[in-house]
């Protein structure tokens, strides 16, 4: 090896830099081979970049590496040539391939070379585009099981990277989302279409391939089955608040954990707070049926709700003792179902028993409120029984729900036999659940027998011990009646044990092994050409179901947000250790944006986050700094706070610092005025409307207060001479004068920069985007208008940020500072709101507007608590004093949870929510021009 | 016939013009016909709010007709001036001749003077009505140099519609509190029922479907729809009907369409209504 061995000296090093030494530990976890060939293979290029081509290479070689101990040798023989078939180009390409590829090449061998040769290729287009193509590329084709299709999208998407980098290049972030929501002919389909338009400009096919044109959007949503959640989630959003009357979050199913295991084709899914539907829909060929099954679905879910399944009171069963709840336990929290299943010994088995008690009782309400929604239920029923589960699919509990099932849903009948008698009981038991008295209880109750019934062990007791393991239920009851032979017969043993004699009364069974004797087409999967609707759409194994039911589950969130407190807590402490100034809320914040984040690498992100504020001069302690920070253009100014506690003001409670917002980003403006060209130039037509025609008296007007007497002269003169007088000889004054002061509070907080959305736009973005076409209106219309901002941390530096002041011009200057605005700490809005009354009454208008931007609750953690009910106390104190100086508040929250608390902190104060961000600029203009018209 | 009973039988001419002749159908959702009964016995400008639709034009006819009093609509618009309301000075055929406005019309009649949607007028031109409806009910003609003076009779009625957002429409407070404030909004479900049974000739059941309906969109409201269904959609919607016209499309012609232009909001109501028939 002798001076280019590796460990010895990384090649191309001069001199011990950091990443020198980092490179060295690295390799020197390599074995001698492996060491070698790298370096052989790197020679020539490493004299370059030496350190960033040598670590890609020692990862190549480590992935190589990592990839032989799952593939066979053969597979991992293609795996190579193609890695290094690119590594003569670009290592770094190669050490992004040599990553990706291993899943492909593990699945779908063959198509290794082709990807290989599409990176390969692309390198001499682009050298980053071929970095992310290494990245994608391997990942989609492992996604698409059939060989054509998936050498169609390498083709097409290698062909489109080489031929034109740029577009490639914006198109690869998005592929992977598109194959998840399209078929892979699909997305060949759409990408062949694009390379077309592509040749026609770029322009056109970028936009195309964003499915930001029209055509592109059409193209896409017309190559694919089935119909999309994104299309009809706003809609069925807005029918589902409808329904409820509070606002309900509507989710795709695929928000879910993975590890709920939910059943594979459940459309909807509740947790009794939020909707989770299906992302998309296909059991139809046309979208209308398709939007029927997601509406009656959603439909089914809310009937839970509506009709009180979460209403369970887990603790009074009838028929069951009482049994005490810690108020505080975690159960129940979570969900009263699960608190009552998890009385059982067998708890999964408890609970498939309720909820299929539970959509009995909720399908017959349903039935009987919605005479219209009992139609499309029907109607749906035709699917329904096509795409039944083979009975000889099933067997123990889930075979007995499903013969159960189809007799009430279907009227299919019962088997005949010695079990007959238990069935039809059963089944009369569970009919008394369609009566319009049945409330949840009476599931309940009803769940307790069928439970037994079912086979399980032991009737619910107090409730076990979080860590008690549930007992194997023992074949009992019904379910020892039916055991499928998988031959056309079914064979019963009738189990004799105690509690099921109140069913079925009569009989008492005698022996085991008594033969059923099943309807045959029955058992053949069920019914109307079973055969095709089964092998197409049915994954069904279980039975009992109907497909629009859906799942119930646990409340997510909730589960979800303990666990973040938890682990938030555990950095918290870890930075206070450290002298960290970071809050609990900025960790939650932070741990949301990066899920993906491990404890330690977010505490550093966080310690980052500090030191760049540091730096860019927000000072941290601010009786330290007041000397410091009070350059001229900044003004600081005290307030008093309203205390909630105390019903009192603590007097010169905040700081406000008053500075001029910096920057330089006129980009941003200029782009925003771009993407929205027609609606700006609107705008302006539309606001020069508003703008009144100047003062003063219009004289010679048909009608009007006083007469015109000029007029009214010469009218009299042209009449004696016999000429036709007009008869304008009044005169009206002209009072639409217009005065009106406009300033903009823009909450600035950390929470702004979470994405809303389907564009993947930040609150702030699209706030700021809100207040550029704003201000394109209000210069056209001739308002006074001020911009602020508004931030901070603890009550002595609340940070006020002009963008705009009233008297300045909207110039390139102040575009700069717009398109730089950005989000930084806290909100704690009462000060805000004081300080921008103060800067309203200080213009001499007639209607003075505050408008107040915001994501929600004002909030600052700071050195003190400014959260909850005392902020939103003090938030509401704040606008009323505006309003006693005539200054009128209009809040504006983008917040679609907002609507439970806003009430109560605006007040009388008027304000809005708007429920999609996206809405918000051309929501803005509008909502203005209403407000002043 | 002499000049005094000339004047008079001139007057019951225009009186009878104002007239309510039909009894308008009302249904009391609560006290207030009893409050007004007094308002008017005591002389009280009474202050309506509610909702479009929600019926207070109807409730001011029907208790025109009840008390027996003509009734002077004016429909409030932002031009309105005090010389529209007071009256003025016309130019015709030569010389200058002396028109009433609906308040002096009112006053002079002494009925029922009714400033629907009144915020649209602007505040300056509603300063006219101050000396009318306080203790003084007086009106100054100043062009003429007259007062008139109001006859027991006589009764100031406004109303408008709290949901408006626009801050340049809002009553002054020197308004406002000369007035005594009814509110209305959609009435009970059973109300609401009984009125579009009555209203459309449909059966209670029908009725009461489509007032489920406009319950159920009325919640839309802070989602984008600036308000919710009135009851006069859902009697238009039910008149549709009750001709012939199914459910359907009646729904979408009187609901749908006239609330939002959004699409789906549109959907989203239309699968309400779906739910219903």
């Amino acid at each position: 090896m002798g001076s280019d061995d590796p460990k010895e000296d990384p090649p191309g090093s001069k001199t011990s830099t950091p990443g020198k030494r980092r490179l060295r530990d690295r390799l020197s976890g390599l074995s001698l081979t492996d060491a070698a060939e790298l370096v052989v293979l790197s020679r020539g290029r490493i004299k370059d970049s030496p350190v960033e081509h040598a670590q890609a290479a020692v990862d190549v070689t480590a992935a190589l590496a990592a990839a032989g101990e799952r593939l066979s040798s053969r597979d991992l023989a293609v795996m190579r040539r193609a890695v290094l078939l690119v590594a003569r180009r670009d290592w770094t390409a190669a050490a992004f391939l040599a990553e990706a590829l291993a899943d492909l090449a593990e699945k779908h061998p063959d198509s290794v070379d082709w990807v290989g040769e599409a990176v390969a290729r692309a390198v001499q287009a682009d050298r980053t585009l071929a970095r992310q193509l290494a990245r994608v590329l391997p990942e989609c084709a492992a996604r698409i099981p059939d060989r054509g299709p998936r050498l169609r999208v390498i083709t097409a998407l290698a062909d489109l990277c080489r031929r034109h980098p740029g577009l490639g290049l914006a198109a690869l972030p998005t592929v992977g989302r598109l194959l998840e929501d399209g078929t892979p002919e699909a997305l060949a389909g759409f990408l062949e279409e694009a390379l077309l338009r592509a040749s026609r400009g770029e322009s056109v096919a970028r936009s195309f391939l964003l499915r930001e044109s029209r055509s592109g959007q059409e193209a896409w949503d017309s190559s694919r089955d089935g119909l999309r959640l994104p299309l009809v989630a706003r809609t069925l959003q807005l029918y589902a608040e409808t329904r409820l009357g509070r606002s309900i979050e509507v989710r795709s199913t695929t928000d879910l954990p993975s590890d709920l295991a939910l059943q594979e084709d459940a459309v909807a899914v509740t947790d009794g707070r939020s909707l989770y539907l299906a992302p998309r829909v296909d059991r139809f060929d046309d979208d209308e049926r398709n939007f029927r099954l997601y509406k009656v679905a959603t439909a089914h879910q809310l009937g839970r709700i509506e009709f009180g399944t979460f209403d369970l009171d887990p603790v009074g069963i009838p028929g069951i003792d009482p049994v005490t709840l810690d108020g505080d336990s975690e159960e129940v929290r979570i969900n009263p179902i699960e608190v009552f299943s998890a009385r059982f010994e067998d708890s999964s088995l408890a609970r498939r028993a309720f909820l299929f008690a539970e959509d009995l009782r909720i399908d017959a309400y349903l039935r009987r409120s919605y005479p219209g929604l009992a139609r499309d239920l029907d109607e749906l029923s035709d699917l329904d029984v096509r795409t039944r589960p083979h009975l000889e699919d099933l067997a123990g509990a889930e075979l007995v729900l499903e013969i159960l099932a189809r007799w009430l849903w279907f009227g299919e009948p019962l088997p005949e036999g010695d079990a007959y008698a238990r069935f039809h009981s059963a089944a009369v038991l569970l009919e008394t659940l369609r009566h319009p008295s049945a409330l949840v209880r009476d599931s309940a109750s009803v769940t307790v027998q069928l439970y037994r019934l079912l086979g399980g062990e032991g009737g619910p007791g107090p409730l076990p011990a979080p860590d008690a393991a549930p007992e194997q239920p023992t074949g009992t009851g019904l379910v020892a009646v039916v055991r499928s032979t998988g031959s056309g017969e079914v064979s019963a043993g009738l189990g004799d044990e105690e509690g099921e004699g109140e069913l079925s009364g009569e009989g008492e069974p005698s022996a085991d092994g008594v033969l059923v004797d099943m309807p045959s087409d029955a058992l053949e999967g069920g019914g109307v050409d079973g055969d095709e609707g089964h092998a197409d759409n049915t994954k069904a194994t279980s039975g009992g179901g109907r497909l629009f039911h859906g799942e119930i589950i646990h409340d997510i969130d909730e589960a979800k947000q303990r666990e973040l407190e938890r682990r938030a807590r555990a950095i918290q402490e870890r930075l206070d250790s450290r002298g960290g100034p970071t809050s609990l809320r900025e960790i939650l914040a932070a741990m949301k944006l990066a899920p993906e984040l491990s404890d330690t690498l977010l505490e550093r992100n966080l310690t980052d986050t500090f030191r760049e504020a540091v730096r860019r001069g927000v000072p941290l302690d601010p009786e330290a700094t007041d000397r410091e920070v009070a350059a001229p253009e900044v003004r600081v100014v005290r307030y008093p706070e309203w205390d909630e506690q105390i019903s009192d003001y603590r007097p010169n409670w905040c700081k406000v610092w008053e500075r001029r917002a910096s920057g330089n980003a006129s980009v941003f403006v200029d782009a925003v005025l771009e993407e929205h060209r027609p609606m700006v130039r609107r705008l302006r037509r539309e606001f020069q409307m508003l703008r009144p025609e100047g003062l003063g008296r219009e004289r010679r007007s048909p009608e009007g207060d006083d007469l015109d007497l000029d007029a009214l002269v010469e009218s009299l003169v042209d009449r004696r001479m016999g000429l036709a007088a007009e008869g304008r000889v009044h005169m009206r004054r002209n009072r639409s004068v217009r005065d009106v002061a406009v300033a903009f509070l823009v909450d600035l907080s950390a929470s702004t920069r979470e994405t809303v959305g389907s564009q993947g736009k930040s609150v702030i973005e699209v706030e700021k985007e809100s207040l550029v076409l704003m201000s394109e209106a209000l210069e056209a219309l001739g308002d006074r208008y001020a911009i602020f901002g508004f931030s901070g941390r603890g009550r002595q530096m609340v940070t006020f940020d002009v963008f705009k002041d009233f008297g300045e011009r909207l110039g390139p200057i102040i575009k700069g500072r717009i398109g730089a605005m950005t989000y930084r700490m806290e909100n704690r809005d009462g000060a805000a709101i004081r300080h921008a009354t103060r800067r309203l009454r200080e213009v001499d208008a007639r209607t003075r507007l505050l408008i107040l931007l915001s994501d929600g609750k004002p909030l600052d953690c700071g050195c003190d608590l400014y959260q909850a009910s005392y902020a939103q106390a003090d938030t509401r104190m704040a606008l009323r004093e505006a309003r006693n100086f005539q200054v009128h508040p209009f809040c504006i929250t983008v917040d679609p949870d907002g609507e439970s608390y806003l009430g109560d902190m605006y007040g009388d104060v008027r304000y809005t929510v708007i429920d999609s961000a996206e809405a918000l600029p051309s929501r803005l203009p509008a909502i203005y021009r209403r407000l002043t018209t | 016939m002499s000049p005094a009973k000339k004047r008079t039988s001139a007057r019951d001419k225009m009186r009878d013009q104002f007239m309510v002749a039909d009894e308008p159908y009302y249904v009391a959702v609560e006290d207030e016909v009893a409050l007004f009964e007094e308002a008017a016995g005591q002389q009280f400008p009474v202050l309506l709010k509610g909702p479009t639709g929600s019926g207070k034009t109807r409730f001011v006819a029907y208790m025109a007709w009840k008390l027996g009093r003509p009734l002077v609509t004016v429909a409030c618009h932002e031009d309105l001036s005090a010389a529209d309301l007071v009256g003025r000075y016309l130019f015709r055929e030569g010389e200058t001749q002396w028109v009433d406005g609906p308040l002096s019309t009112a006053v002079k009649l002494g009925g029922i003077c009714y400033l629907d949607e009144v915020v649209e007028a602007r505040n300056d031109s509603l300063v006219v009505i101050h000396p009318l409806a306080d203790d003084r009910r007086i009106l100054p003609v100043e062009k003429r140099n007259e007062l008139l003076k109001a006859p027991d009779d006589f009764m100031l009625v406004v109303s408008y519609n709290p949901a408006y957002q626009s801050i340049m429409k809002d009553l002054k407070q020197s308004t406002r509190q000369r007035f005594l404030g009814l509110s209305f909004d959609y009435p009970p479900r059973e109300i609401e029922t009984e009125v579009v049974a009555h209203e459309t000739g449909l059966d209670t059941e029908t009725a009461s479907r489509l007032v489920r309906i406009g319950a159920r969109v009325r919640k839309l409201k802070s989602h984008g729809l600036e308000e919710g269904v009135s009851t006069r959609l859902l009697v238009y919607a039910g008149r549709l009907m009750a001709s012939g016209l199914s459910a359907e499309v009646a729904c979408r012609a009187a609901i749908v369409e006239p609330l939002s232009d959004d699409p789906d909001l549109q959907r989203s109501m239309a699968e309400v209504i779906r739910d219903f028939f």
